[in-house]
């Protein structure tokens, strides 16, 4: 009975990882920018997640969990690389790629300057952005998932959004200058 | 408490639903007192609007372009195909009938790539505020209006939205006065999904200095402005300001 239960739950969490998989996909493309490397991601997490699943003590907390292994896996992308790309510091590794999204989404003006600003944002602003803001997990679950302090996640957050801010001022088409001459008359 | 003793984190904390409730309704009395301050959270909330819209449907994997190079994890994914192709060939011509459809999502289902991967559907609400009658600003007003339903509507999400003008952006909404109205009309039989409003305290100045002012058809009136923004993003809309 009692293996037929457990059989039962493994069930149970491949369908709910299964309806999941969007919002890690999702995630892992707005932290990359690179449809390859996200569905590469996203298959590490999968992989990951079904084989520890007996770790996963309270079903609640799935998507948490799963996010975590996400942000592990992409940690793990960058120490893997980092003899094979100048990366020093991954806090302030600015990341950029040849075919972007951007170019091939051109046609949508706004989609590509936020997808423009979010790729220049540092990676660890982004992802704290992208967790509140696509996923609108709370500061807490954000902080317990990257593994940093609350603080730090306010911190980011505010940083990402002020540079967000500015950088989308900057990419806006600017207008002409207006060259209306002021003339008093009298 | 004013403007620039409010911080930017705790705006952030108020966008994000972060506040515990008493906390949310002092702040609340805060940014309804304050122009500056309402601002700055409507500047936010775009912010945190336009994020989830340019998110809703990345692209799926395409082709690998030859100057990128391959992860070691695609490479253990084709040799493991390989393998798996091999064994599958083997196994299948020795026996017949060990795999059925009907046993449920296996590995092999769930580790396949995401191209196929069903979009996040979700209904979005979004308010286009309008307040400003540089002809450029009224055409990125309906430009901006049509690329979102336009975009939802490829992607096949519900969206509604609703543009609202107040100030001098209510000529875009004016008969006789808006360059628009052939577009806006278009518009409105094309996308049920959206409508149009103006604010009713612009329209009763513009009416108190002797203005006629007469509006396109199927133009709504709303109380004001600020109450009809204010009041949506309490219901979770979207702000978009242009």
């Amino acid at each position: 009975m009692k293996i037929f239960s457990l059989f039962g739950r493994t069930t149970n969490l491949q369908e709910q990882i299964e309806q999941i998989r969007p919002r890690l996909y999702r995630l892992a493309y707005s932290w990359s920018h690179n449809p390859e490397l996200a569905d590469d991601l996203v298959q590490e997490t999968l992989i990951k997640a079904l084989k520890n699943s007996s770790q996963l003590r309270d079903p609640a907390l799935l998507n948490s969990w799963l996010f975590s292994i996400l942000a592990n896996c992409w940690r793990d992308h960058f120490r893997q690389h980092r003899d094979m790309d100048d990366i020093d510091d991954i806090e302030d590794y600015r990341y950029a790629h040849e075919n972007t999204p951007e170019k091939e989404h051109s046609q949508s003006q706004i989609v590509s300057q936020v997808r423009i600003a979010v790729g220049k944002l540092p990676l660890g602003q982004r992802q704290v952005l992208t967790l509140v803001d696509l996923e609108e997990l709370s500061y807490i679950e954000v902080a317990s998932i990257l593994n940093i302090p609350i603080g730090t996640v306010m911190s980011r957050l505010c940083r990402a959004r002020q540079t967000m801010k500015s950088l989308l001022k900057e990419l806006s088409p600017q207008q002409p200058a207006q060259t209306v001459a002021i003339r008093r008359v009298k | 408490m004013k403007d620039q003793n409010i911080s930017d984190e705790y705006l952030n904390s108020f966008v994000d639903n972060q506040l515990e409730s008493a906390e949310k309704i002092r702040a609340y009395e805060f940014i309804k007192k304050d122009d500056t301050l309402k601002d700055r959270v409507c500047e936010l909330s775009s912010l945190k609007e336009m994020m989830q819209h340019v998110y809703s449907c990345p692209p799926t994997r395409g082709r690998r372009s030859t100057n990128q190079p391959y992860t070691w994890s695609s490479r253990l994914q084709a040799l493991a195909a390989c393998l798996l192709l091999l064994l599958g060939g083997l196994s299948g011509w020795f026996s017949h009938a060990w795999s059925s459809k009907e046993n449920g999502p296996d590995m092999a289902t769930m580790i396949q790539s995401s191209q196929n991967a069903t979009p996040i559907a979700d209904t979005r609400k979004v308010i286009v505020h309008l307040s400003n009658s540089n002809p450029q600003k009224l055409k990125a007003a309906l430009d901006e209006t049509e690329g979102l339903l336009d975009n939802y509507k490829r992607a096949n999400h519900q969206i509604q939205v609703e543009v609202i003008a107040n100030k001098q952006g209510v000529d875009l909404l004016r008969a006789n006065v808006s360059v628009h109205e052939k577009r806006i009309n278009q518009l409105q039989q094309k996308y049920p999904n959206l409508s149009f409003l103006v604010c009713g305290k612009t329209i009763a100045k513009l009416r108190n200095e002797g203005e006629n002012v007469q509006l396109l058809p199927h133009t709504g009136i709303a109380t004001s402005a600020a109450d009809q923004i204010n009041k949506r993003l309490h219901q979770g809309w979207g702000y978009v300001r242009i």
